[in-house]
């Protein structure tokens, strides 16, 4: 019966070292606002005031682009559409030119 | 620029806007754990310091004879000690709604509380691995527990390394950070900055943590305590009931604090970057996690209870640590405190006639 509490030691640091650079348990939090799934139709580039990012690698879970329009809305799209980049761009243009 | 049109594209623009998809708002998750979170870790904080001190000090100042259940105790409350100590941290980031520490502090934090969690479920599984050779393998059991028990400090040392390896991401990823929708908000948690498959890595984490936090435990204890209680219902002794109420106390303590906030988390990773999830469900599963979240802390109040203050010999040290700091405190006021070392040489002397070989904490 060594065997039991020695065999089970061998098991959980094999496991432990395993896990070694992924494992950890998480307070993460669940109470932040983010978006969940993005507008299914283009919105027009005149409406757009200005975006901010929604990044994966932080609380929220997917990664996503909120466009600000000018009557106080927040659009939540998805950052790997074409007009989406486009949009972006102009965005992007339009601040440095205003920073100018 | 594009800011006139407003009058002639306004129902055009109006369309759109009925179709626009909004952030998800969590205002109420938000008043919610501004109110209910604060309140129930300094609970935890408080009831839980109190129970495992008098584990640490019963312990460090009476026992003589130290079983392996008894070192394992005694690293549970430590565990335990370290770990409610990081929830007034976290009462006050969520009273606030912001971390204010500091990003150190928030590794520090993240990272003891990981550590002592998984130590804390480890010592879980040792300690029925431990009963179960000590009452199945009765027989033989003498020479191995003499034999680990010579390896305690190794075997303890094992325990908090392997802990401290497998929370080791928690120094890494965690960090204080300005949220990227609200820049004026601090928030203390994982961050995988500039990984393509930060979502695949939150979900993994998420199995990881029921992995290692509730299943590893689960098995050895279910393995153990059924070959427990068998074998106890063989035997002809008059305490055999109640020690098998113990361990089905132990055993469904363990599922009513841990099975809930494990399936929240089951179903979490499982839906962990899901596009289209409802608005509505992600708030449930918000208040969820919170509340059995905070049910799953308290399992660490209980621990002192449960497995120790059941154990007949270790109540009556708690009696007499009780009596002593009581005189303590009486001598020091009437100004003979050299009296109290002699004092307490003299209880651990009657005590060590009280004792028997067996472990003062356990059944």
């Amino acid at each position: 019966m060594t065997g039991c509490s020695s065999k089970s030691m061998v098991l959980v640091s094999l496991l432990g070292l395993l896990v070694l650079l992924l494992c950890g348990t998480s307070e993460a939090q669940s109470n932040q606002d983010c978006c969940l799934s993005y507008t299914k139709v283009r919105l027009p580039r005149w409406a757009l005031k200005g975006y901010t990012e929604q990044l994966s690698s932080e609380v929220c879970d997917i990664p996503a682009i909120i466009f600000h329009t000018s009557s106080g809305l927040n659009a939540c799209v998805n950052p790997k559409e074409g007009w989406v980049k486009k949009h972006l761009l102009f965005l992007s243009h339009r601040l440095r030119k205003m920073s100018a | 620029l594009q800011t006139d049109p407003h009058s002639t594209d306004y129902p055009y623009y109006s369309d759109y806007a009925s179709q626009i998809t909004q952030p998800c708002s969590k205002l109420e998750v938000r008043n919610f754990t501004k109110a209910f979170l604060p309140v129930a870790y300094s609970l935890i904080c408080i009831i839980g310091l109190f129970g495992n001190i008098f584990v640490v000090m019963t312990f460090a100042l009476y026992e003589r004879t130290k079983s392996m259940t008894d070192v394992y105790l005694f690293n549970m409350a430590i565990a335990d000690i370290l770990f409610v100590l990081t929830l007034p941290l976290w009462a006050v980031n969520y009273a606030a709604d912001e971390w204010i520490f500091g990003d150190f502090i928030c590794k520090m934090t993240r990272g003891i509380y990981a550590i002592n969690f998984s130590c804390g479920m480890l010592l879980l599984a040792f300690i029925s691995v431990d009963r179960y050779i000590a009452i199945v393998q009765a027989t033989k059991s003498f020479k191995i527990r003499a034999r680990t028990l010579a390896h305690s400090k190794l075997i303890c040392l094992a325990v908090w390394v392997s802990s401290i390896l497998i929370s080791s991401s928690s120094f890494m990823y965690s960090g204080s950070y300005s949220f990227s929708i609200n820049e004026t908000k601090e928030l203390c948690d994982h961050r995988f900055d500039g990984m393509s498959e930060s979502t695949m890595l939150k979900s993994l984490l998420l199995w990881l943590q029921v992995g290692f936090g509730f299943f590893i435990p689960f098995i050895f204890m279910i393995f153990c305590y059924t070959f427990i209680v068998k074998s106890l219902q063989q035997a002809q002794n008059s305490k055999r009931n109640k020690a098998i109420r113990v361990i089905v106390l132990i055993v469904a303590v363990f599922l009513v604090c841990q099975v809930p906030y494990n399936i929240v988390l089951l179903i979490i990773a499982v839906n962990m970057g899901k596009i289209d999830k409802s608005c509505e469900s992600d708030k449930i599963m918000a208040y969820a996690r919170y509340t059995t979240e905070a049910i799953a802390f308290l399992h660490c109040c209980v621990n002192p209870v449960l497995y120790a203050f059941i154990g007949v010999k270790f109540r009556s040290y708690f009696v007499k640590l009780m009596k002593d700091l009581w005189c303590k405190r009486y001598k020091k006021d009437s100004k003979h405190s050299s009296r109290t070392n002699s004092d307490i040489y003299h209880s651990r002397q009657t005590s060590e006639i009280l004792t028997d070989n067996g472990s003062s904490f356990t059944i």
